[in-house]
């Protein structure tokens, strides 16, 4: 597919999308679903700012996805208007991160890993204990401006901010910035020699994945009007992890196939709770609520046999495809990765 | 607040923090062999308590069940580390890390599949059941107990690494893989060896805590977090780290009841925060990038 085309094809989806959520097309179930994916798609491709682009595995996202997620019900009790409210997710997030990348200043690697972890759980224990703040365990409820009420409505306007942010993110990637927070993944070392200030870029992108989550995180809880702690426990950020793995971290766009397939995958798999049928002696209706185990396996399945997600496989399928019709003389040559060596997305740091 | 109910609260953190270092010293034993942070330690963990709840109510003998726990979970471990740490060796820790967390996530949920949501009490050994009193306050005997079985375990472990020739060979190999293979140790059994310790450490850490907190599917993804703050605030590798993390979480925990009520757990997720902004490697890691 020329460049063009796959503007073109991405355009069509995307105006296809939008009818289809203006509509309510494929009724509340298909409109719930197609929202879910476009604001988890925001979160995932913000997410891969930090693991794809800067090689860091960051096990607190939830933390900016959270606060962004409380920031709406927070601000809306001192009269804030929606709009404010999704600017104010957008800063609860950026300033969350921004203090956490002091902390993380000096830290790589596993490090990185737990240190993230650790910190977006100190989120998550003050929020679970400070019930006249958060709700505790039974949460807030979460409205949204009238015309904003009919979930296509919502969807729309959903797509509408993701659409901007994701242009505002893609844009980021691909400006200089962007080109030396890759540099620095691919060695610290070398970019700081240069003269590049390797802290402040490493920060700067921790904190620009940190806000855009919290626009997610702000979009999410007034797309299901409720939000409690949960959305800041570290399993929520493990979700992103893997929606954003299963999709492919090294090209922009593949955590949106990771967030489609998890979604879809996850709703199919709780529907076998209506089923009758048994396997083995198991009936399948009991394994719908165990999703998880499924989604388990798979991200392992990918981590293990092809780290560049669906993506890589996509690209290898028509690798083989295009070798298949152009003649055996020259399938010897390797599929082509998005990245020359996959190895290299995260780099061993000890 | 009296001296009584200090010391009562002391001698609880006491008895939890030994939980914490039996189950954070498997974690902290497998990542300075391997350089891997195990997702998999809590529902290890866990399974450690199911273990020991199906042990102890099948043939109704505690004891049976703390030196049988271990060992199923141990020969779990072994498969684990065949599956998804042995493969993936020529691939980054940090691909091995996001590896481990999918095999907790299938093994949790086959808990839940096996065992249900529900939670299973379990019965204090009979021999235990009483209480002790120090400076008159009566204390759970029980509690007295795990805390002299963690020192015991924490000893044994020392002696093991340090006095023995196999504790030498685990030490060389963690050391120096490469001249250990050279000296004809067979490097994958030991890494083999002691994946299989540190995860019968995490059972019988379940084992011990399953007549206190009884035994529930989310266990395991509770205890994790304690067991990833323990061994990083310690510094990662480091064992005196991990016991003196374990003994300031815990005990902030518990005496912080006292002092601040229901953000006591506040009080102690908060102090570690603390602790990595003066120390970014953990207490004993100093300042080198990880």
């Amino acid at each position: 597919m020329s460049i063009n085309a796959r503007v073109a094809s991405l355009a069509i989806a995307w105006v296809a999308l939008a009818l289809g959520l203006a509509f309510e097309l494929g009724g509340a179930y298909a409109v719930s679903l197609a929202t879910e994916i476009v604001i988890l798609s925001l979160w995932a491709v913000s997410y891969n700012l930090v693991y794809g682009y800067l090689g860091e595995i960051s096990f607190g996202h939830a933390a900016f996805f959270g606060v962004g997620a409380f920031a709406v019900p927070l601000l809306a009790q001192h009269e804030w208007p929606f709009g404010l409210a999704l600017v104010g997710g957008c800063v609860f997030g950026a300033l969350f991160a921004a203090a956490m990348s002091v902390i993380l200043r000096r830290t790589r690697g596993v490090y990185y890993a737990v240190l993230t972890f650790v910190l977006a759980q100190v989120v998550y224990v003050v929020a679970i204990k400070w019930t006249d703040f958060t709700g505790g365990d039974n949460g807030l409820a979460v409205s949204r401006p009238a015309f904003l009420d009919s979930p296509g409505h919502y969807g729309l306007f959903a797509l509408a901010i993701v659409t901007l942010a994701l242009a505002a993110l893609h844009r980021a990637i691909h400006s200089p910035a962007g080109s030396v927070v890759q540099a620095i993944r691919q060695n610290e070392r070398r970019a700081t020699q240069i003269g590049y200030n390797a802290t402040v870029y490493r920060a700067l992108t921790f904190i620009i994945s940190g806000a855009f989550s919290g626009i997610a995180g702000a979009l999410y809880s007034a797309f299901i009007r409720f939000v409690s702690p949960d959305v800041l426990f570290w399993t929520f950020s493990g979700q992103v992890i893997i929606m954003t793995i299963m999709g492919g971290s090294r090209t922009f766009y593949g955590p949106l196939v990771g967030v489609a397939l998890f979604v879809v995958l996850r709703d199919l798999i709780s529907s076998w709770s209506a089923s009758s049928a048994v396997i083995a002696g198991v009936p399948v209706a009991r394994l719908g609520e165990h999703w998880p185990l499924f989604m388990g396996l798979l991200f392992f399945l990918i981590i293990v046999f092809e780290p560049g997600g669906l993506v890589g496989i996509f690209a290898r399928v028509k690798h083989a495809w295009i070798a298949g019709a152009v003649g055996a003389r020259r399938s010897a040559r390797p599929p082509r990765t998005a990245r020359s060596n996959p190895a290299s997305n995260l780099k061993e740091r000890r | 607040m009296s001296f009584q109910s200090i010391l009562n609260q002391f001698l609880l953190g006491l008895s939890t923090a030994s939980i914490y270092v039996l189950v954070s010293l498997g974690l902290t034993m497998i990542f300075g062999m391997m350089n891997v942070l195990n997702f998999t330690h809590g529902v290890l963990y866990a399974l450690g308590a199911y273990f020991g709840y199906l042990f102890a109510t099948l043939t109704g003998n505690f004891w049976l069940a703390l030196a049988a726990a271990p060992v199923c979970v141990g020969l779990i471990g072994i498969a684990i580390e065949r599956t998804a740490i042995r493969p993936l060796a020529e691939r980054s820790h940090l691909i091995q890390f996001l590896a481990t967390y999918g095999v907790a996530l299938v093994i949790e949920q086959a808990i839940r599949i096996v065992a249900g949501n529900d939670s299973y009490p379990v019965a204090l050994p009979s021999a235990f059941a009483g209480s002790v009193s120090f400076a008159s306050v009566a204390f759970p005997a029980y509690r007295v107990f795990i805390v002299a079985a963690a020192v015991l375990a924490c000893i044994a472990l020392g002696v093991l690494l340090t006095k023995t020739r196999v504790g030498a060979v685990i030490r060389a190999v963690s050391e120096d893989p490469e001249m250990a293979t050279l000296l004809r140790v067979n490097t994958g059994a030991v890494s083999t060896l002691v994946f299989a310790g540190g995860s019968a450490l995490a059972a019988l850490g379940g084992v011990l805590a399953a007549p206190i907190f009884s035994v529930y599917p989310s266990m395991g993804e509770e205890l994790i977090t304690v067991a990833f703050l323990v061994v990083t605030a310690g510094g990662l590798g480091s064992v005196r780290g991990t016991i003196l993390a374990s003994l300031i979480i815990a005990e902030a925990g518990s005496l912080g009841l006292l002092a601040v009520g229901k953000y006591s757990d506040v009080l102690a997720i908060s102090l570690m925060a603390a602790v990595f902004v003066v120390f970014p490697a953990g207490i004993f890691g100093g300042w080198r990038r990880a």
